[in-house]
């Protein structure tokens, strides 16, 4: 029975699932937006940084309204050895003033406010109700179900916008289920530490941030990285790696964590810090390669949800906000045609590779691979780095000539076919 | 036939975090306040006995909707929302006065709220109303029924249940009972959002300051009795048998 | 600070008798007027009061005992409670008057501070004299912290008192001279009529009267492990309870349940096994004479009401105490 038919619902009110929400309620398509947390955001993870530009083309003038942290001035990059560590960083003045290029901030302030602001203009967003099936009529997905009978709601699209291994997704066949190689698994924390401390500790001007990605002993030698970003008075800390690494390793996340915290290059920034908060999440790292299928008959996925995450260059909520966007404009097409089937829909596959989102995600395509297939780019070649950098930088009567022969050496143990494989591999993987 | 029913919003009380160093409390989040729930389930149940409109009614600033929002997906027809910026400076028979002002002209039967809040719990402002309004009231309410024009409740005290009842216009302040209360369901939620709901202004301030609080913090709290740590079974036993002979516990 | 002088004390009655809250609200008095200067008066309101007066006036620290009889007043009933004692305050003209934080006293109460035109604090934990002024100290956010409230202009300061926050003055001492008040009572305020209390399943009415209780909580791990639970209680001769988690979770009957929204006791022991002492289920006990603890958490809130804690594996301690129990008893 298809009484009150709504034009869509929207499963999820992270980034993608409002912006998908505000496009359409902007057509004056009427959209509800159903969220399992008991508020949009509390059941979001993310390292935590959002691009201003990206954002500012989804949400004109967000700067001034929504909470955020601090402006980041500073992209440090570190690779840990066992006992060691060496730091590649850049800071900017630049950086240091407005437009700014990126912030810290945390999902639970920044979606609820981004959900608020989407009610502002006639979305009506639902929190506090799981989805937990989709509704059928001759093969089309016609609604979705919250569980009892009156928990029954009917449009002609669903937008699926529930996140890394989304359940719904698999039941509406776009896919089946993430293979573990096709996920990461981070762990995180907040901790609490006063803002002078920060800057202090940091080295930042009043009220700047500055976001430090770690790889090497972070992850344990695995392929990931760990990451620690500056907020006003707190720092997200977290590391994670891929989910079929950690299995066949049988090493916890949370051990993970607790070792990278403690490594002696870390363990200093975080002193008499708090823990105020911890998540774990998933993250989509299968790439372009492995997308599921975006649209069938009444339905498509956006977000975390369709997979869409840059990992290699950190980004994932642009992308998001972008998908749903996209995916808004592909409804308003498919409502204008009347056709909301896979073909009605199609538009939204052509948007998102005309848009950065699937180029970039072409660009990097073997990137995931690349570096997935080469277990030593993460554990043995950062120690023979370290090991190599401590022999240079220590002076002792020997002569520079034998140190140099030692370092060599050093490489030697290396097969020399191997390194040129990774070579070519790494230019092939960055080039696209 | 008129109902009101009181509704609060108050923190999320899952999210209270305490700073252990200096004692400061930090709330975030909303929900509405446990015991008004029961009062607005109560409220529909005699509702629906004696054909009468339920109108849930909060005072608050503009953003303390929620709790009003989720009375009206439970069932209730309409709300008033009664703005108000300065609780703070409210005390209870402030807010009681708030809220005598707002309903009297509707001339309720029935008046509804919860025996406390979740955060403050002072408990004050349910029979401070019924004083204003002129009306009886009944606390510690645990479940209602209507007889024609007589009401009938059940009221939890140390000693046991009380059968109290009497005629129309009564204050009932509800007390918390064992079954969680009904959730709203999704259609229930959006209707919410198509109910009418009122703002009106809220009554003056009086200029009389009865009480003034202090900062909240939490207490150090220090164990006032004997505890045993470190000890086998046995002696901790023995320790604590011993005790209880002492002060007439146990027959010896 | 108000303009009366001295403390009004509201009695209640409990099982036929003053309820030992009373003793702990003329130790507050006492401590007050020795700070403030008046005297102590308990006022009692109900039908056939001669008996409970005399008790009263025999509490040490009573000064004077005032009454308000009237066969109506059998059965409480909030609406007359509370002009009866509004009348009384306006009589008496006390600093202070307090009431017991029990269902009764937090009902009228309040309605008599608004018919006073008076502050009001609710459940306070302490009372003081700071700077002049009454001050209470109550806890707020599910005894997680706590703020005083201080009391302005020249109104009484009307409280409500949490039964346990005092020690008990000594009863059958004082001699205090028993006046009875006549208040004109409008027909009204009986509109409502009440019948006695009666507990609603035989578990409640063991729990509500009994002497002694040990209750059972999470800490047993699963519903079989109870047993033990109701072993002590048999060596105790003791009714058996349960926390809310465990009546939720099926382990145990509701009537059984302690806590916020179970049973209020008042036993002489209550015995905690494996119970953390979560603001909700310490809520239920706090009128117990005294409260034993076993818990392998050191830092369990239990463990700082409790008159004696014993930090340890229940599965050990129990048994331990079982054992003794009956040497001791054999």
């Amino acid at each position: 029975m298809a009484e009150d038919r709504l034009d869509a619902i929207v499963v999820g009110a992270g980034p993608a699932g409002i912006t998908a929400a505000r496009e359409l309620a902007a057509a004056g398509l009427s959209t509800v937006v159903l969220e399992r947390g008991q508020y949009p955001g509390s059941k979001n993870v993310w390292g935590g940084i959002l691009y201003r530009e990206p954002t500012e083309a989804i949400i004109p003038g967000f700067e001034a309204e929504a909470p955020l942290e601090r402006p980041i001035i500073e992209q440090r990059y570190m690779l840990l050895s066992s006992d060691a560590s060496m730091t590649a960083a850049y800071k900017s003045m630049k950086f240091a003033e407005p437009p700014y290029n990126a912030y810290t901030a945390f999902r639970g302030d920044f979606d609820q406010w981004y959900a608020a602001k989407a009610e502002e203009e006639g979305v009506e967003v639902y929190p506090e109700f799981t989805v937990t099936d989709l509704l059928w009529e001759d093969g089309a997905v016609v609604g979705v179900t919250t569980g009892d009978e009156e928990g029954e709601l009917f449009a002609n699209v669903v937008v699926l916008a529930d996140g890394a291994n989304s359940l719904l997704g698999q039941k509406a066949g776009l896919h089946r289920e993430w293979a573990p190689n096709e996920q990461a698994l981070v762990a995180k924390e907040t901790l609490r530490l006063d803002g002078g401390v920060i800057e202090e500790r940091f080295n930042l001007p009043a009220g700047m941030g500055a976001a430090l990605e770690i790889f090497g002993e972070s992850t344990w030698g695995m392929l990931g990285y760990g990451f620690i970003y500056t907020n006003k008075d707190s720092l997200s800390i977290g590391t994670g790696a891929l989910l079929s690494d950690l299995i066949s390793s049988g090493r916890n996340v949370n051990d993970m964590l607790d070792r990278f915290k403690a490594h002696p290059a870390i363990a200093p920034l975080i002193a008499g810090a708090e823990i105020e908060e911890y998540a774990a999440h998933l993250i989509p790292e299968g790439g372009y390669k492995r997308l599921p299928t975006l649209v069938a008959d009444g339905v498509m996925l956006v977000g975390d949800a369709a997979g869409l995450v840059n990992p290699l260059n950190r980004e994932g909520a642009n992308l998001a906000m972008m998908s749903g966007r996209l995916a808004g404009q592909a409804i308003i097409h498919a409502n204008e045609l009347g056709d909301f089937s896979a073909v009605g829909l199609s538009r939204y596959r052509e948007l998102l590779e005309e848009s950065f989102v699937l180029k970039d995600l072409y660009k990097i395509r073997h990137m995931t691979d690349f570096a997935h297939e080469r277990p030593w780019l993460f554990g043995e070649y950062p120690e023979l780095l370290s090991e190599a950098a401590r022999r240079y930088l220590t002076v002792s009567g020997k002569p520079k000539s034998a140190v140099q022969q030692e370092i060599i050496g050093l490489f030697g143990s290396i097969p020399k076919r191997r390194m040129l494989k990774d070579a070519i591999g790494a230019l092939r993987a960055f080039k696209g | 036939m008129t109902i009101v029913v009181l509704v609060k919003q108050v923190p999320d009380m899952n999210a209270v975090r305490v700073d252990s160093t200096t004692g400061s409390v930090r709330l975030s989040g909303k929900a509405m306040n446990s015991y008004d729930a029961y009062a607005v389930q109560h409220a529909l149940t005699l509702g629906k006995a004696l054909g009468a409109e339920v109108v849930a009614v909060t005072a608050g600033p503009a953003n303390a909707r929620d709790a009003l929002t989720r009375a009206l997906a439970m069932g209730a027809d309409r709300g008033i929302h009664i703005e108000l910026n300065d609780q703070d400076q409210r005390d209870s028979l402030d807010m009681a006065n708030v809220f005598a002002e707002a309903i009297r002209p509707l001339q309720p039967s029935v008046v509804l709220c919860g025996q406390q809040s979740d955060d403050v719990g002072t408990g004050q402002v349910g029979p401070q109303l019924a004083e204003l309004l002129g009306i009886p009231h009944v606390s510690s309410v645990m479940s209602v029924s209507a007889e024609g024009e007589t009401i009938r409740v059940q009221r939890d005290t140390e000693g046991g249940y009380q059968q109290v009842s009497g005629p129309m216009p009564v204050l009932l302040a509800s007390g918390s009972i064992t079954e969680d209360p009904i959730n709203p369901s999704l259609k229930g939620m959006m209707a919410a959002k198509r109910k009418p709901v009122e703002k009106v202004a809220a009554a003056e301030r009086g200029s009389t300051t009865r009480i003034s609080w202090s900062e909240p913090k939490a207490p150090k709290r220090e164990a006032k009795g004997i505890i045993v740590q470190g000890a086998s079974a046995e002696d901790a036993a023995r320790q604590l048998v011993a005790w209880m002979k002492e002060n007439k516990l146990v027959a010896s | 600070m108000s303009q009366g002088s001295g403390v009004l004390v509201i009695a209640e009655q409990r099982g036929g008798g003053l309820s030992p809250v009373v003793n702990e609200l003329v130790t507050a008095g006492t401590s007050l007027v020795g700070q403030i200067g008046g005297s102590v008066t308990v006022g009692l309101v109900g039908a056939d009061l001669d008996a409970l007066a005399a008790s009263a006036a025999g509490i040490a620290g009573v000064d004077r005992v005032v009454t308000v009889e009237d066969d109506r007043l059998a059965t409480f009933n909030g609406t007359a409670w509370s002009a009866a004692v509004a009348s009384i305050t306006g009589n008496v003209a006390p600093a202070v008057v307090l009431a017991p934080a029990t269902t009764a006293g937090r009902d009228y109460m309040p309605r008599v501070a608004a018919r006073l035109g008076a502050g009001h604090a609710a459940d306070a934990v302490a009372v003081d004299i700071v700077d002049g002024k009454v001050v209470a100290t109550r806890s707020m956010l599910e005894d997680r912290v706590q703020a005083t409230v201080a009391f302005e202009g020249d109104r009484p300061a009307t409280i409500t008192v949490r039964p346990g926050s005092f020690a008990r003055a000594e009863a059958g001492t004082g001699s205090a001279a028993i006046e009875a008040f006549d208040v004109a009572f409008d027909d009204s305020m009986f509109a409502l009529t009440a019948s006695a209390p009666e507990a609603a399943a035989a578990g409640q009415q063991d729990l509500a009267n009994a002497e002694r209780i040990v209750a059972g909580g999470r800490g047993l791990g699963e519903p079989d492990k109870f047993a033990l639970v109701e072993e002590l209680a048999g060596v105790l001769n003791a009714a058996v309870a349960a926390t809310r988690p465990l009546s939720d979770a099926g382990w145990r009957p509701h009537s059984d349940q302690i806590g916020q929204t179970g049973a209020q006791v008042s036993p002489k022991l209550y015995v905690a096994v494996g119970i953390s002492g979560a603001a909700q289920h310490l809520m239920g006990v706090q009128n117990a004479d005294y409260i034993v603890a076993i818990n392998r958490d050191p830092e369990a809130p239990i463990f700082k009401v409790a008159s004696f804690g014993i930090v340890g594996d229940l599965f050990d301690v129990v048994p331990a105490v079982i054992a003794e129990l009956k040497a001791v008893q054999a």
